[in-house]
């Protein structure tokens, strides 16, 4: 298919040359300016107290390697290793639960007319519209009386909940145009509306599935204010909370927290490296839709 | 519809024990519908709507967490609307909001702009662009609180050697609500460059092509064709960060938590600040109503006029 740009570069011009000098100037300016700060992490999580307080910029005389082992070990019983797991539970249970309850929903509200589909519609809608910061309050009372705090698992739930409308919207375009001639063809041959949706449905939708993964997973991942409201036990932090409390505890000691924060980054960069083609694609999908 | 019964029309009242048969017959048939629809209005309900209208109901009380709440009606919207924080908390708001909106859109067109034009290598500017979107802004708010540390980071000492007097950033009353704001265009910049990117890679060739065919020169491209055909997908951007701004709470906790003084409370932080480190919970739920309600207004504006399509009612 022909691209715009291979249109375009049939009318270049030598003003168009200096523009692109310009462009290319610009890009690079900003790709240096979005990465020193990574840079500044990685380079003084491997230098000397003082270094990293009188040479910011410089490289490292000697690499302090020992800057990351002491980051890993907080306590004897706890290390950095401790959160990460607490996060990729928190997260893959959120998103596993997430994933099942929105396909669900979006293909029951999606393919199906039954009475109070109006009312369920606009309590979608508010629950898009309403900030959690709002909630906080009750839902720390709530999940206090209950005994529900301090539990990775509900934690998992409420990630779940609070991306459920969402998931649910662009599921629901989604399966909007999905062929029924899939459908009906298994209803002919004698399947019940579940198998028809297990077995045809959710393989066939993948794709989409895996864009309402990629778009809610970074959120969940970097989430912070449920998890500070929610957690109190050391070693069930997740990754973002134990770096805030790292910061309060350990202020002074700028090696293990740079250290800590390189380690706590790492993850994050690889798996952005990895699925970043879904990630940007989803992200683009939702926010044009 | 393949299950053409279930799209039956409801009777009117006046059939009286007719109409209910065939309600039931209708919602019988819908079941599966209903039963897929379920667990996701439960969990609503339950985790969104019962906190919501609790956080309601304590708004109308005084309590500190412990023991009970006393009953006192409207008194802390009163005492809400008296207090000078709430003017600042809302100036402050605003004021981020208009600065990181207008900075990450802005910076984010001319991204879109330049990577469009397929220079070499703007795949990896894509990705590099987008990278910091996804990094948790606990680690961002680190670095650059120590990026902008005017005895230990780099930025004061630069600022100096080109001969300008550098502020002291995030203790300074007046500054730290830019830096704050500065942090939070440069990580989120990526995301209006690849919403625009995609919108104007959306705009069909003919369009282009009719326009060429008219003699249009670059400039006039940008001018009469594309800009006009993003600005919705600007309106919606614009949106978004507004809304973002006044529920932004990580960033600027991690940063400042709010201070100095009260230069950085935001929304979000002052409900945080009133509700767990005040233990105020009966002033901030009204606080948190007031927030909801502002962002509730806003969002369903958003949804009705620049979205009207995804949604059914």
């Amino acid at each position: 298919m022909k691209t715009l740009s291979m249109q375009r570069s049939n009318f270049r011009l030598s003003l168009s040359m200096l523009m692109g000098l310009a462009i290319n100037a610009f890009l690079i300016a900003w790709a240096i300016g979005q990465l020193f700060p990574l840079y500044y992490l990685f380079n003084n999580s491997l230098k000397t107290q003082s270094e990293i307080m009188r040479f910011p910029v410089k490289l490292p005389e000697t690499i302090q390697f020992q800057n990351w082992s002491n980051a890993w070990s907080i306590t004897n019983d706890v290390n950095l290793g401790n959160f990460m797991i607490n996060s990729i539970i928190v997260v893959t249970v959120g998103l596993s639960l997430l994933l099942v309850v929105s396909a669900l929903a979006a293909y029951g509200l999606e393919r199906y007319i039954f009475p109070g589909k109006g009312g369920i519609n606009v309590l979608l809608l508010l629950s898009l519209a309403v900030p959690i910061h709002s909630l906080v309050i009750p839902l720390w009372i709530f999940f206090r009386d209950l005994g529900l705090r301090n539990s990775l698992f509900w934690l998992a739930v409420l990630y779940c909940v609070t991306h459920l409308a969402f998931s649910i919207l662009i599921l629901r375009s989604y399966f909007a145009s999905f062929p029924r001639e899939l459908e009906e063809a298994a209803r002919v041959d004698g399947a019940s509306d579940l198998r028809i949706f297990w077995r045809i449905v959710v393989p066939i939708s993948r794709g989409a599935l895996a864009s309402v993964a990629a778009l809610n997973v970074i959120g969940m991942w970097n989430e912070l204010l449920l998890a500070l409201v929610m957690l109190d036990k050391t070693d069930l932090r997740t990754i973002p909370l134990s770096l805030l409390f790292f910061k309060g505890e350990y202020s002074s000691d700028l090696q293990r927290i740079f250290a800590a924060m390189a380690i706590m980054v790492v993850p994050t960069i690889l798996l952005y490296i990895i699925f970043q083609e879904q990630i940007t694609k989803g992200m683009t999908a939702g926010a044009l839709k | 519809m393949f299950d053409t019964s279930s799209t039956t029309e409801y009777p009117p009242a006046s059939e009286g024990y007719l109409g209910i048969r065939k309600s039931v017959r209708t919602i019988w048939k819908a079941r599966t519908g209903i039963i897929f629809t379920v667990p996701a209005i439960i969990l609503i309900l339950v985790f969104l709507a019962y906190p919501l209208i609790s956080g309601l109901n304590l708004s109308l009380y005084r309590w500190n967490g412990i023991g009970e709440p006393t009953y006192v009606g409207i008194e802390n919207f009163q005492r809400l609307l008296a207090d000078p924080e709430f003017l600042i908390v809302l100036k402050n708001s605003f004021l981020f909001t208009l600065i990181t909106a207008f900075g990450e859109i802005i910076l984010g067109f001319f991204l879109a702009v330049a990577i469009e034009r397929r220079v070499r290598g703007w795949g990896i500017y894509k990705i590099v662009f987008f990278l910091p979107v996804i990094i948790p802004r606990v680690i961002t708010g680190s670095i650059w609180t120590r990026l902008f540390d005017p005895l230990i980071g780099p930025i004061n000492p630069a600022l100096e050697s080109l001969g300008i007097t550098a502020p002291y950033w995030l203790s300074d009353n007046n500054w730290a609500l830019i830096g704050v704001a500065l942090v939070a265009i440069w990580q989120y910049s990526g995301f209006p460059m690849l919403v625009l990117l995609a919108a104007m890679e959306n705009i069909p060739l003919e369009v282009h092509e009719a326009a060429t065919l008219d003699g249009v020169n670059g400039w006039q491209r940008m001018q009469k064709i594309i800009f006009p055909l993003i600005l919705p997908t600007i309106a919606v951007l614009l949106m978004l960060q507004l809304i973002a701004g006044l529920k932004a709470f990580d960033l600027i906790w991690v940063m400042t938590q709010g201070g100095p003084g009260n230069a950085t409370k935001l929304l979000g932080v002052s409900l945080y600040e009133k509700a767990f480190e005040a233990q105020a919970l009966g002033y901030a739920s009204a606080w948190a109503v007031v927030l909801a309600a502002i962002v509730m207004s806003f969002s369903l504006l958003y949804q009705h006029y620049l979205r009207p399509d995804s949604v059914e009612y």
